[in-house]
């Protein structure tokens, strides 16, 4: 009879993992699925992309766990691995993407999910609308750095454009957000 | 993940604004005052804190920081369950990429024919052995030594975790004693000595959980 591992800590279950054990690797997926969902979700603006993206991401988690050197840091290091998936997936719907194409603003977040328009009766919910409101490229930028965490270069390398433009489209979506958070003090 | 070293990293680019800290205008840019809230407000800046404008901007770029901080969280306890046959897709196609390292040869009757044991296999069977324990929980094993030749002398390494509270000797003990004899039982390993490392200490279950399920 096997060991329950789904208490295990992230960074045992990691371990095991990357040493071929298949359970290990079941019940760090399980723990983690709904914060890659999410974070793809955001990433791509599409519930069928995100599971899409989730499920390469995984199998890619998998297969890249032996070269995982902090195993304490695998749920970030998974959550990378969800947003270069997820980049790929939209450069290949893409192929012409340039910076220009992702200033066009989108509101693809807002109507997918009548929800997430009508849940602004509480701060969080603003958030939500007020994201679903910027434009593609400043959401994707902001939702790498704040969300995922990752770096200016890293940003940069995923959505193919310059440390620089990454700095600018990342400031323009703090002040939007800031101003239109100011209700919510 | 806010241990992101490039968080507290300097600024590089070439934006004039980005490098000096403040417009044209002469206000504090954002991207300044984003990156004093990731340092802590360290070094003090009297350029942003004595100025009023610049302080407001901060207290609201650290309410949107963490405000940002339960957003992920929040989507993710949104999540419906998977579809158990999605979720089995993944698994299928992870079990296509198995790790099973070498191979282990098993002494044959029939000359014809060779037997193998992959070595993916005995560490399965040195985690369950070792998880037997109660208190135990396996992080990692391997097999020292050239297991591709038959007969020859190998050790086993076990590093593993034991329930806090639990008396640390006893549990190596029982473990070295476990993994020894199912691998005895199991294999033709010729195991001559098996290592344990109690690498770490965990608290049951319910005192781990910090990772929304």
């Amino acid at each position: 009879m096997p060991i329950d591992l789904s208490g295990a800590a992230d960074a045992t279950l990691a371990t095991r993992a990357a040493e071929g054990d298949e359970r290990a690797f079941e019940a760090l997926l399980r723990r983690h699925l709904g914060l890659m969902t999410a974070y793809a979700t955001r990433l791509t603006s599409s519930r069928a992309d995100a599971a899409d993206v989730v499920q390469e991401a995984s199998v890619v988690i998998w297969r890249e766990l032996p070269s995982l050197q902090v195993p304490e840091a695998v749920r970030g290091w998974m959550m990378k691995i969800v947003s270069r998936k997820a980049f790929d997936l939209i450069r290949s719907r893409r192929p012409t993407s340039d910076v220009d194409d992702l200033e066009v603003p989108s509101e693809s977040g807002a109507h997918d999910d009548p929800e997430r328009v009508a849940a602004s009766q509480d701060a969080m919910g603003a958030l939500r609308a007020a994201l679903a409101r910027l434009p593609a490229g400043q959401r994707q930028v902001w939702t790498l750095r704040e969300v995922g965490g990752e770096s200016y270069a890293d940003i940069a390398e995923r959505t193919g454009t310059t440390p620089t433009v990454v700095r600018g489209l990342l400031a323009r979506a703090r002040e939007t957000l800031t101003r239109e958070m100011e209700a919510w003090r | 993940m806010s241990d992101d070293p490039m968080r507290s990293a300097p600024a590089t680019d070439d934006l004039t604004g980005a490098r000096g800290g403040t417009d044209d205008e002469g206000s504090v840019t954002t991207e300044r005052l984003s990156e004093y809230l990731d340092d802590g407000r360290q070094p003090y800046d009297p350029l942003i804190e004595d100025d009023p404008e610049a302080r407001a901007q901060l207290a609201a770029l650290a309410r949107l920081r963490r405000m940002t901080a339960g957003l992920l969280a929040d989507d993710a306890a949104a999540e419906p369950t998977p579809d158990p046959s999605w979720f089995d897709g993944i698994m299928s196609r992870v079990r296509l990429e198995s790790r099973s390292g070498r191979e282990i040869p098993l002494l044959s009757a029939d000359q014809r024919s060779s037997l193998h044991i992959t070595e993916g296999a005995v560490r399965s069977l040195i985690r369950e052995a070792g998880d037997s324990v109660p208190g135990v929980v396996v992080v990692s094993c391997g097999i020292v030594g050239d297991v591709t030749v038959p007969g020859s002398v190998v050790s086993v390494d076990v590093q593993v975790s034991a329930l806090y509270g639990a008396p640390v000797p006893e549990l190596a003990e029982t473990v070295k004693a476990a993994v020894a004899a199912l691998v005895a039982q199991q294999t033709e390993l010729v195991v001559e000595a098996v290592d344990v490392t109690v690498r770490d200490v965990h608290l049951l279950d319910d005192d781990e959980a910090e990772a929304p399920r």
